[in-house]
């Protein structure tokens, strides 16, 4: 007698999840050499390093076209670098929320498979990462609210590298089409 | 790595300090309780035996300190409604800040690789997050050294990068930094995963290789101490915020009305 079992496959394979992880690596170091390369905090590098990260996040996006990257990589992220950098753990739940919100976008657009998902999820998560970011910012600086007023900009210049790394990651995107390395 | 007490912790017992600490700086408003926070964790960070570098550290913290203050004079001073800037106001973010750099920097700087990897492991984290952590902390070095070589063709080749450069030419200094990195993380990966589809880690770590990770690290006296002197605090810091409210709060006004 010919039974048929179903055979329950994981959600992430392992090959998405290494892929992460790189990413989240290659991610952490160029922003790290972008600030090293351009002499600490000004409004170009900051732009600059927004760019890359968000050029990149597109690339991952579209290589990994399942719904939970951005919060998988967030929480990878996040937590190996206040482990291994010294980074500050407080921005964790402001990146997951953020994180959320842009799985959420993706899912309204029609899901990670669509085209303009990676540009839509990226969007919304640098968008509501920093405000959520402005959130925690103003837990920590509540006592002097002139001091958060005088972040606002910075974050800004950000957000602008950020809208610009869309672009950028639409170029990267096209060429590695071309290339045969992001399949459609 | 010096050698130094906090070498001693579980790994997951600095973790858990670090989001204790994390939660009480957030949690407390008063000038006294964020005192009795940066205390206790600046005397956890001179445990660190590199005082060199905590010096530095201070150092650019307070350059950003000057910067921010700076900053706030001149916002408050355009901006009247955002209220009048005092000697307390001024100092609790700053203290907050300090002790969360204390809390991360004896976690970070005394904690071994392999540590944060057992730890990882031992607090159950669902294998979605164990291997992409893995990976991410296994090529963080690889990708310092292909950053460094790619620091060296740019050298080689006639490009001077540095802040200058990165004014002149922004466009053109991402793209040199870009392409490399982005080609080497999708040649890494395209590797990498097929080598871990091929051991079959689609199943998940299994026991077998959790074991490899998880090594015979357990809580120690050290730890029990730890969390003795963090509860401690949290209960010092709690009166002091509960019975002197007003404590060095209001003693020199920074002049901005």
């Amino acid at each position: 007698m010919m039974t048929n079992k179903l055979v329950k496959t994981a959600y992430w394979k392992s090959q998405e999840l290494v892929t992460i992880g790189i990413f989240a690596a290659a991610i952490k170091l160029s922003s790290l050499l972008i600030a090293l390369a351009g002499g600490g905090m000004n409004p170009v590098s900051l732009m600059l390093k927004n760019l890359v990260f968000s050029a990149l996040l597109i690339v991952l996006l579209a290589r990994v076209r399942k719904s939970g990257v951005l919060v998988v990589f967030t929480l990878v992220s996040t937590i190996v670098s206040a482990l291994l950098l010294g980074s500050s753990i407080t921005l964790l739940p402001a990146a997951i929320v953020g994180a959320l919100c842009a799985e959420v976008g993706i899912l309204m657009v029609g899901g990670a498979k669509k085209a303009w998902s990676p540009f839509v999820g990226v969007a919304l998560y640098d968008l509501a990462s920093k405000v959520f970011s402005l959130g925690v910012s103003y837990l920590m600086m509540r006592e002097t609210p002139a001091m958060l007023v005088s972040v606002i900009p910075i974050i800004a210049i950000g957000y602008i590298g950020s809208l610009m790394g869309l672009y950028a990651g639409y170029r990267s995107l096209r060429e590695l089409r071309h290339a045969g390395i992001v399949r459609s | 790595m010096a050698h130094s007490v906090l070498n001693r912790l579980d790994a997951r017992s600095k973790i858990l300090l670090t989001v204790l600490g994390a939660i009480a700086t957030i949690a407390f408003s008063t000038l006294g309780a964020q005192l009795v926070l940066f205390g206790v964790s600046f005397v956890m960070v001179l445990l660190i035996n590199r005082p060199m570098l905590v010096f530095v550290l201070y150092l650019l913290m307070g350059a950003m300190m000057l910067l921010a203050s700076a900053c706030t004079w001149v916002m408050a001073s355009f901006i009247p409604s955002l209220g009048e800037i005092t000697f307390g106001s001024l100092v609790i973010p700053f203290l907050r800040g300090l002790t969360m750099m204390n809390c991360v920097m004896g976690m970070a700087l005394t904690t071994k690789i392999e540590g944060i990897m057992s730890a990882l492991t031992q607090l159950r984290l669902p294998f979605m997050l164990t291997l992409p952590a893995t990976v991410m902390i296994r090529f963080i070095s690889t990708f310092t050294n292909d950053v460094a070589q790619v620091w060296e063709t740019l050298k080689i080749r006639g490009w001077e990068m540095g802040f200058v450069f990165f004014l002149r030419h922004p466009y053109l200094s991402t793209r040199l930094l870009f392409t490399p990195l982005l080609f080497r993380a999708l040649k890494s990966s395209e590797a990498l995963g097929v080598a871990a589809e091929l051991k079959g880690l689609d199943r998940g770590l299994q026991q077998k290789g959790a074991m490899n990770f998880q090594g015979q690290s357990n809580f120690s006296k050290a730890d029990a101490w730890l969390f003795l002197g963090a509860s401690f605090t949290v209960v010092m810091a709690t009166y002091i915020e509960l019975h002197w409210i007003e404590w060095g709060l209001n003693v020199t006004r920074l002049g901005v009305m």
